[in-house]
C-alpha cells in the first residue's frame, strides 16, 4: 500500500532563469508493510521505526551540476535509531553531473566508507500528474533491485518532479529526471519535500571526504559476512 | 510492549538454540622427542549466547524479505544490543546456546 505524505510546504524565493542553487529540506515517513504486520517480533521495531522517522529530516543542496544530499543530525533514541536502519536514512549522496562522479557515503555498523557507484535508475515517465505546494509534478516510475543471499527482490519506486524547478536531482540519489524530484518513494519509504529555497547565487558543493574510498564491488564483499555480536 | 519483545526473546532463544554456531578449534600437534611423544592440544571455543542467536534471527527474517544486507546488519545491531540492554536491567544472565 502505497502511504500518503503530508507536506506542509514552503517555498523561499523565485525561481527565474538565473536560479541557480536551491536548498530542499525532505521529511520522512515509513507506511504500512503488510509482511511485517504480521511478523510477531518485526512488527514492534517496525511500529518503533515509523514513531521515530517522525524525527528525521534531510536537505539536498544542488548547484547546476552537483547535488549532495544527506541525513540533518539529530539526537537519537531507539526510534529513530530503528527508522534510520529501516529506511537506510544515514546514507548521504554525492552526484556531479559533469564529472560522472556519484558517491554514496557509508556510517553505521560496518565503519565509514566513501562508496563509488555507478547505478543508474531507468525511468518510465508516467501522464499522471499532482499539486505539490504550488507546482505541478509529474509521476515516473521504477524499480529498486535487492539482491542478497536470500534471492532478488524488486520494489516499486514512485517519484514525482517538477519540470518547472529545471534541476536534475532528488532525494536518496535519484536522479536523472527533468525536474527536480518533491516526492520520492521507495517501497514503503517515502521522502517529502517541506521547504525549497532558490537563490541565485552560484554555490560551490565539495565532495565530503570522510571515510575511505572504495568501490560498489569492494563494499559488497566488506557486508557479505553475516554480523558476529559481542565477539 | 518489553515484556512481549523480551517472551519472543525466549522463545526465539529456545526455537533455535540449535542452530547456533559454536566455533571450535581443535588443534594437535604432536611433538616427537628421542623418548617420548607429546601432544599438545589446543582448544578455542567461541561460545555464542541467545542474543546472539535472536539477533542472527533478526537478520535473516530482513534479508527473507528483500531488504539489504546493511538494513539488515543494522537492525540486528540495534536487537542485540538492546537484547543485552534488557538481560542487563532484568539481572538475567546470557544463556548459552549450544
Amino acid at each position: 500500500m502505497l502511504g500518503k505524505i503530508i507536506v506542509i510546504f514552503i517555498f523561499i524565493g523565485n525561481l527565474s532563469a538565473q536560479t541557480n542553487s536551491l536548498s530542499v529540506n525532505y521529511s520522512l515517513q515509513i507506511g504500512f508493510d503488510e509482511g511485517f504486520s504480521k511478523n510477531d517480533i518485526l512488527k514492534d521495531y517496525y511500529a518503533l521505526a515509523q514513531k521515530g522517522a517522525q524525527a528525521i529530516k534531510f536537505k539536498l543542496e544542488a548547484n547546476k551540476i552537483v547535488s549532495y544530499f544527506t541525513m540533518v543530525d539529530l539526537i537519537k533514541n531507539e526510534e529513530i535509531d530503528f527508522a534510520i536502519s529501516f529506511s537506510e536514512a544515514s546514507t548521504s549522496y554525492f552526484i556531479d553531473i559533469e564529472k560522472g562522479k556519484k558517491i554514496k557515503y557509508e556510517s553505521g555498523f560496518f565503519g565509514e566508507y566513501m562508496i563509488e557507484y555507478q547505478e543508474t535508475t531507468n525511468w518510465k515517465l508516467e501522464n499522471e500528474t499532482k499539486q505539490i505546494g504550488d507546482y505541478l509534478c509529474y509521476k515516473a516510475t521504477s524499480e529498486q533491485v535487492v539482491v542478497n543471499p536470500k534471492g532478488t527482490f524488486k520494489h516499486p519506486i514512485v517519484a514525482w518532479y517538477c519540470p518547472s524547478i529545471p534541476f536534475n536531482f532528488g532525494p536518496k540519489g535519484y536522479d536523472g529526471l527533468p525536474g527536480l524530484v518533491l516526492e520520492l518513494q521507495v517501497r514503503n519509504i517515502t521522502w517529502g519535500a517541506t521547504k525549497i529555497e532558490l537563490s541565485n547565487e552560484s554555490i560551490i558543493i565539495d565532495k565530503p571526504s570522510k571515510g575511505k574510498l572504495i568501490t560498489e564491488e569492494e563494499f559488497k564483499k566488506i557486508v557479505a559476512s553475516p554480523p558476529m555480536f559481542g565477539n | 510492549m518489553q515484556k512481549m519483545i523480551f517472551s519472543a526473546v525466549a522463545l526465539v532463544a529456545f526455537s533455535f538454540a540449535g542452530m547456533a554456531n559454536e566455533i571450535e578449534e581443535k588443534k594437535v600437534e604432536t611433538k616427537t622427542t628421542e623418548t617420548k611423544k607429546v601432544e599438545v592440544l589446543e582448544e578455542k571455543v567461541v561460545l555464542r549466547n541467545n542474543c546472539d542467536a535472536y539477533a542472527d534471527e533478526i537478520y535473516n527474517m530482513f534479508r527473507s524479505s528483500g531488504y539489504t544486507v546493511t538494513n539488515a546488519h543494522n537492525v540486528s545491531v540495534i536487537a542485540y544490543n538492546q537484547c543485552i540492554d534488557w538481560h542487563t536491567k532484568m539481572n538475567i544472565s546470557l544463556r548459552s546456546v549450544d
